[in-house]
């Protein structure tokens, strides 16, 4: 024992040490095994008494049980520093996005949105590609004046009268094999 | 700083991104504290902690979280759980980290075992002490922790410890009839 806050004598101390030894009186067996959720619970002190009373023979009985409970407890109890951003990067990595899918039952409209989400990506990337189409054709004049315009050109190619620069073209290719 | 309270655990578990991002956040300052008992403990570089630490994430988030899924809130906090899981995987860990970089005839027997599974025989009728009694003199004794770090470790008042350890040394006494 420590003599930081001393309890007891050095008898007792004897007393517990020469009952340590010899034929046990109790049987190892009958005491139970807990599960980590049930030393987490007694840590919490979250259980009823017996049942807490069960966990607390076990740590009696089982130094393994007793160190992994003492740890936990000094864990939580220390004043814990932020982890290393270095810990928290690569943890987080370990999901991607591509497995990232939120449940429908839970959040309502934007549970029932988030199932929609790619259809409706799809949707609003067709709709501004085609909102910019449309804005840019009218901003031209849309198809009936680049009709007019076209129809217009070629009225006045069929009615202009032949150039002579026209007519030694055609000579040209006319006389050509 | 991350909070238990933020995150939602039917999404956690249904595997959103966003969600076990904020799960990290909250539960690596915790992992990462266990995980430098436990390499302090047993003798390894702390910069060895951080690896530990990644290990438990990676078995929290193995087999589409089926460590993970195993947690129940109703019984117990997600941080005190966490330590215990926490605790119980870094040992797991350094103890394949040894295997794995030292010859097997190498390796002392004691150190191959899955853990100290040994079960006190204590030559104490069953009955005669409280389960408290019993645990309180093993910290105190066995453990050599004084009495606030007892209870500091029970949740109780450090006059708690005291009387208890006085009743239980009564009854020790009182049944193998022995004097102060």
């Amino acid at each position: 024992m420590s003599d930081k806050d001393p309890v007891g004598t050095e008898a007792d101390g004897a007393l517990w040490a020469r009952l340590k030894t010899g034929t046990p009186a109790n049987d190892p067996a009958r005491v139970a095994a807990i599960t980590e959720q049930d030393l987490a619970a007694w840590l919490d002190g979250r259980l009823s008494p017996d049942a807490a009373a069960r966990v607390e023979a076990r740590l009696a009985a089982d130094p393994a049980m007793l160190n992994r409970a003492l740890d936990a407890a000094s864990a939580l109890r220390e004043a814990t520093p932020p982890a290393s951003e270095r810990l928290v990067a690569r943890a987080q990595a370990l999901v991607g996005f591509e497995v990232e899918r939120l449940p429908r039952a839970a959040g309502g409209l934007w549970a029932w949105l988030a199932g929609w989400r790619r259809p409706i990506e799809v949707a609003v990337v067709t709709g501004a590609f085609l909102l910019v189409c449309i804005t840019g054709f009218s901003l031209g004049g849309g198809f009936q004046e680049a009709f007019a315009n076209d129809g217009a050109e070629i009225t006045d190619f069929v009615t202009a009268p032949l150039a002579g620069t026209d007519l030694g073209f055609l000579v040209e290719q006319g006389s050509q094999p | 700083m991350a909070s238990f309270d933020d995150i939602d655990l039917p999404a956690l578990l249904a595997g959103g991104k966003r969600d076990w991002d904020r799960f990290v956040a909250a539960a690596a300052p915790v992992i990462h504290a266990v995980a430098r008992r436990v390499v302090a403990a047993h003798g390894v570089s702390a910069d060895e902690a951080v690896d530990v630490a990644q290990d438990v994430f990676v078995r929290l988030c193995a087999d589409d979280r089926r460590l993970l899924r195993a947690y129940d809130p109703a019984r117990s906090s997600m941080s005190t759980w966490l330590a215990v899981v926490a605790r119980s995987c870094a040992v797991d860990h350094l103890r394949r980290r040894r295997q794995a970089h030292t010859p097997l005839d190498d390796v002392p027997e004691s150190a191959t075992a899955i853990e100290d599974r040994h079960v006190e025989r204590l030559n104490i009728p069953a009955g005669l002490l409280t389960e408290r009694q019993a645990l309180i003199l093993h910290l105190l004794y066995d453990r050599e922790m004084d009495v606030a770090e007892v209870a500091a470790f029970l949740k109780v008042d450090a006059q708690t410890v005291r009387s208890t350890h006085h009743k239980a040394m009564l009854r020790l006494r009182e049944h193998f009839r022995i004097e102060a």
